[in-house]
């Protein structure tokens, strides 16, 4: 466009990216493809040089009971955190939207956990579930029913924690349900209502579900996303137990890699993970988006 | 007039928070008639086209459809049609599907519309079949033929513009609404969409209401015109009775274009209305200060009349315009364009094409505004 | 539906979702034996407040924390913003060889959780020597990708015009981007601080790889050793101990509610 000041302008270019791009490649591109390469070797912290092993901490990580129980109960966790909380944020974002007062302060209700310390939350949570002096136990029992050890029970620990997931992040899906709904014109609302959408659930099969696709298919990634990556919680209250009933994928990395020192092993486990949270993402972009967008 | 059926508006009356946007406004639509609310944007008009439709409900008053007091009534309910401003398509849904949502609505019941479930429940397909026959019926002389699998996104401004009609007709509302359907056309578009709104008018014999701000579209395609300001009509007649004969000067100045010529006269102790000193042949029984009407193209040049300077001039092909004084009042007439160019000229008017407003801004009805 | 049944309805979830808070604050203001005897009730019979945060404010060194917290946050936000900014600029407005590798790059890296190049990192950080200082906590977040994709997008409906004018007006591009696209990239600026800081302030994961002992661990973390080391039944302390945790980040989103929804709401992508 400007001809003289192209080589300039390429100049300035380079030199205003060379910091980012100096602390991508040390600090981000670097360190991965690393752990890429530790996922293949046999590296313990303190152990110089480490070997390769080729695909052996991935057929160990397949033959681990622990690793095994991990992945499960990382799914089991995700497939209640993320549908609960994209249902419930759409759910309360509906509720308050047609709320006839109090929508700044029900947002900021519902929105308190996400910006809460989760470390002293999840304490407050533990308080909360105690089997003996914890306040929900004993409004069960005013109710006759002995409420079960919610944190320390394999039964219920994964339920529990799930539940605390939850509770943290349904209000960030609210808000991004909220703005979603924001930006449905007015007058398609009108439309259905005039062309004989008389009830609620009418209107809402009509217009707000269709126009909130774009909105719903990013929420649903981000939950996945977030959930796939519980940690705080359970290094918290549970690590891991009891018997393992709470280990989830990151916690297990954790303990491998700066526990054990296992670093290699831990790698693999990180690339699980990655490869878990890139699926993910390639299924927002390459299979849903295209059902989701009209125009 | 007796009763009417087709839309009757009886004292509604609507306020937001402080602001009272209508006052006591009465209207009646008869089946077959089509009435343009006309008035400058935020005059209330479509607040109470919404109203209409039962997207808003009235503090005050009533609504009459067919007779029968719907003004609590479901919009759902009310078998009223309306065309939107911005056509509000469903963006996900293809314009034939677009134009079957109210037929959907009212000839399934909420099971059958389910998805998956729907279609096997008995008698779906039947319903949807007749549905499909109803749309193509509507889209033919649209247009919209070719265009029935296409998205909103996929459309020209136009060709939603008339699947937005279409929706609107195919299951022959009593009242059709339309909300400033023009607006987001352009010129060429509009006076053929104009056309084609009048014939669907025509076509379905409903009761229509066609909010606007432009006067040319109100003027040229309606009935009856009703002029609404500041939350009141304040006329509605034939197209030719509130141009001609405006109940007062809000009107008068509102209706025009370019404004009627608003004069201060006097009327002498004997009736007789003077401008400027000479007499204007006018006679009434008020006395004193008074305002006269005169419309630019009332007003020509003679050899004798008022002496006025020429002030400028707007040349528009088919005529022109000259801005002069009479006096030291401004006013602007219409005259042809081969007009000889002089900066002094005289002007005069007929009585007839003149019209007289009290102090109280009312117009001086024509028993009392005599001609000499 | 009904406008009361669902203002109550609200109420009654919103109760819920407050129990938490409600509780941890009621718990901190009782005595370990009636938090024993009484669990249900949410005023305390003897205050004990003076006792619980007492302890804490004794035993744990609650304004190193939150220093450490402080100093964390601003040293990742400030070194983000200073690598991103002229970056996003540079995307969005210059013609340079290799833009769009740099771009690609940024997307990919959009991709990839924070947790995967943690364990190289720690093992850098290790070799140098340089765990358990504020430089280990820092360092590791300073490059945000998304915060260059951030710029990047918030910059590109910056008028050309406005570029061209303080070129003429004999500016190099360094002064464009800080006094020119910066002080227009106000809203994205805040947006993605808020965010910055809420993420950094809340994370438990890399200050736990980062450092070992007090003296230079966060909020998150010193709630943590508290739990483990101090509280053990405690609860009235430690309830004590996480109310005041809680409170900086809380009181600041009560105070600018508006900005936290928004920030967080727009910038969700990598939340």
């Amino acid at each position: 466009m400007r001809e003289g000041g192209s080589r300039g302008e390429a100049l300035a270019g380079w030199l205003l990216t060379a910091p980012a791009a100096l602390a991508f490649l040390l600090l981000l591109l670097a360190p991965t493809l690393a752990a890429i390469a530790l996922a293949f070797s046999d590296y313990e912290l303190g152990q110089w040089p480490p070997a390769w092993i080729g695909l052996d901490n991935f057929r160990e990580l397949w033959m681990d009971r622990g690793f095994r129980t991990s992945f499960v109960n990382t799914l089991v966790y995700v497939g209640i955190v993320a549908p609960v909380s994209v249902l419930g944020g759409l759910g309360l974002a509906l509720l308050i939207e047609g709320a006839a007062r109090g929508r700044t302060f029900f947002r900021a209700v519902f929105f308190l956990p996400v910006v809460s310390l989760t470390v002293a939350m999840a304490a407050a949570w533990q308080y909360l579930l105690h089997p003996t002096i914890g306040p929900v136990n004993a409004a069960l029992r005013l109710l006759g029913i002995t409420g079960p050890a919610w944190l320390s029970s394999s039964d219920t620990v994964l339920l529990s924690l799930a539940a605390i997931g939850v509770w943290e992040g349904v209000g960030f899906n609210m808000v991004l349900f909220m703005a979603g709904l924001t930006a449905i014109p007015r007058e398609l609302r009108e439309a259905a209502l005039v062309d004989g959408a008389q009830r609620g659930w009418d209107r809402f099969r009509l217009v707000t579900w269709p126009l909130l696709g774009p909105t719903t298919l990013f929420v649903v990634t981000i939950s996945l996303v977030r959930s796939v990556r519980v940690f705080d919680t359970v290094a918290v209250l549970t690590r891991g137990g009891p018997n393992k009933a709470s280990e989830v994928l990151l916690y297990t990395m954790y303990t491998e890699g700066f526990t054990f020192l296992r670093l290699g092993y831990s790698a693999a486990i990180t690339l699980v993970f990655l490869a878990i949270v890139l699926a993910l993402m390639l299924l927002q972009t390459r299979v849903l988006d295209r059902r989701v967008h009209y125009g | 007039m007796g009763p009417v059926n087709g839309l009757e508006l009886h004292g509604i009356g609507k306020a937001f928070g402080q602001t009272q946007v209508l006052h006591e406004v009465d209207l009646a639509v008869r089946p077959g008639e089509f009435v343009a609310l006309l008035g400058p944007s935020g005059c209330g008009k479509s607040t109470l086209m919404r109203i209409v439709a039962g997207i808003e409900t009235a503090d005050r008053g009533t609504v009459r459809i067919g007779g029968a007091d719907v003004t609590r009534a479901h919009a759902a309910t009310r078998n009223v049609a309306m065309v939107f401003q911005n056509y509000a398509l469903y963006p996900h849904l293809t314009a034939a599907q677009n134009i079957a949502v109210p037929l959907a609505m009212r000839r399934l019941s909420a099971w059958q519309r389910a998805p998956l479930l729907g279609a096997l429940l008995p008698g779906t397909r039947a319903v949807r079949r007749t549905m499909m026959e109803d749309v193509a019926r509507v889209a033919e002389p649209l247009g919209l033929t070719p265009l029935l699998a296409r998205k909103p996104a996929q459309l020209s401004g136009g060709q939603r513009q008339r699947v937005a009609l279409a929706r609107a007709v195919v299951r022959d509302p009593s009242v059709f609404l339309l909300d400033e359907p023009l607006s987001n056309l352009d010129a060429a578009l509009r006076s053929t969409t104009r056309r084609e709104i009048v014939e669907i008018h025509r076509r379905t014999g409903a009761a229509t209401l066609y909010v606007t701000h432009d006067q040319a579209e109100a003027l040229t395609m309606a009935d009856r015109v009703a002029v609404m300001l500041a939350g009141r009509i304040l006329q509605c007649g034939t197209p030719r009775e509130v141009y001609e004969q405006p109940a007062d000067l809000r009107v008068a100045r509102f209706l025009g274009d370019p404004a009627i010529n608003l004069l201060e006269a006097e009327a002498g102790e004997d009736g007789a209305v003077r401008l400027e000193g000479r007499a204007t042949g006018l006679m009434t029984r008020q006395r004193g200060p008074l305002t006269l009407g005169i419309r630019p193209e009332a007003l020509e040049a003679a050899p004798e009349g008022w002496p006025a300077t020429v002030t400028a001039r707007e040349y528009l092909g088919e005529a022109q315009l000259l801005h002069a004084r009479i006096g030291a009042q401004p006013v602007i007439l219409r005259v042809p364009p081969g007009l000889a160019e002089a900066p002094q000229m005289h002007l005069r008017f007929d009585p007839r094409d003149a019209l007289l407003f009290g102090a109280d801004g009312m117009r001086l009805p024509a028993a009392e505004a005599l001609h000499a | 539906m009904a406008s009361g049944l669902r203002l109550l309805l609200l109420a009654a979830l919103g109760l819920l979702f407050m129990a938490p808070y409600i509780w941890m604050v009621s718990a901190s203001l009782k005595a370990t034996d009636e938090l024993f005897r009484a669990p249900m009730a949410l005023l305390p019979e003897g205050w004990a407040a003076i006792t619980n945060y007492g302890r804490v404010l004794r035993e744990v060194p609650v304004a190193l924390y939150l220093w450490n917290g402080l100093v964390m946050c601003g040293g990742i936000l400030f070194f983000q913003l200073l690598f991103a900014i002229p970056a996003g600029y540079a995307l969005a407005k210059l013609r340079f060889v290799g833009r769009e590798w740099v771009f690609g790059a940024v997307m990919l890296g959009l991709l990839v959780p924070a947790h995967v190049p943690a364990l190289p990192l720690y093992v850098a950080l290790s070799g140098s020597g340089w765990l358990n200082t504020y430089a280990a906590l820092i360092v590791p977040s300073t490059i945000s990708v998304f915060a260059i994709f951030l710029f990047r997008q918030f910059f590109r409906s910056l008028p050309q015009d406005l570029i061209h004018a303080a070129r003429l007006d004999g500016m190099g591009e360094a002064a464009i981007v800080w006094r020119v696209a910066l002080p227009n990239a106000w809203p994205a600026a805040t947006a993605f601080a808020i965010f910055s800081v809420v993420a950094h302030w809340n994370d438990l994961f890399w200050p736990l790889i980062a450092t070992t002992g007090h003296a230079r661990a966060t909020p998150a973390l010193g709630v943590l050793y508290f739990r483990t080391e101090e509280a053990g039944d405690d609860f009235g302390a430690l309830m004590a101990a996480c109310t005041i945790m809680t409170a900086p980040l809380v009181l600041a989103f009560l105070l600018a509610q508006r900005r936290f929804v928004e920030g967080i709401s727009t910038t969700g992508l990598k939340g």
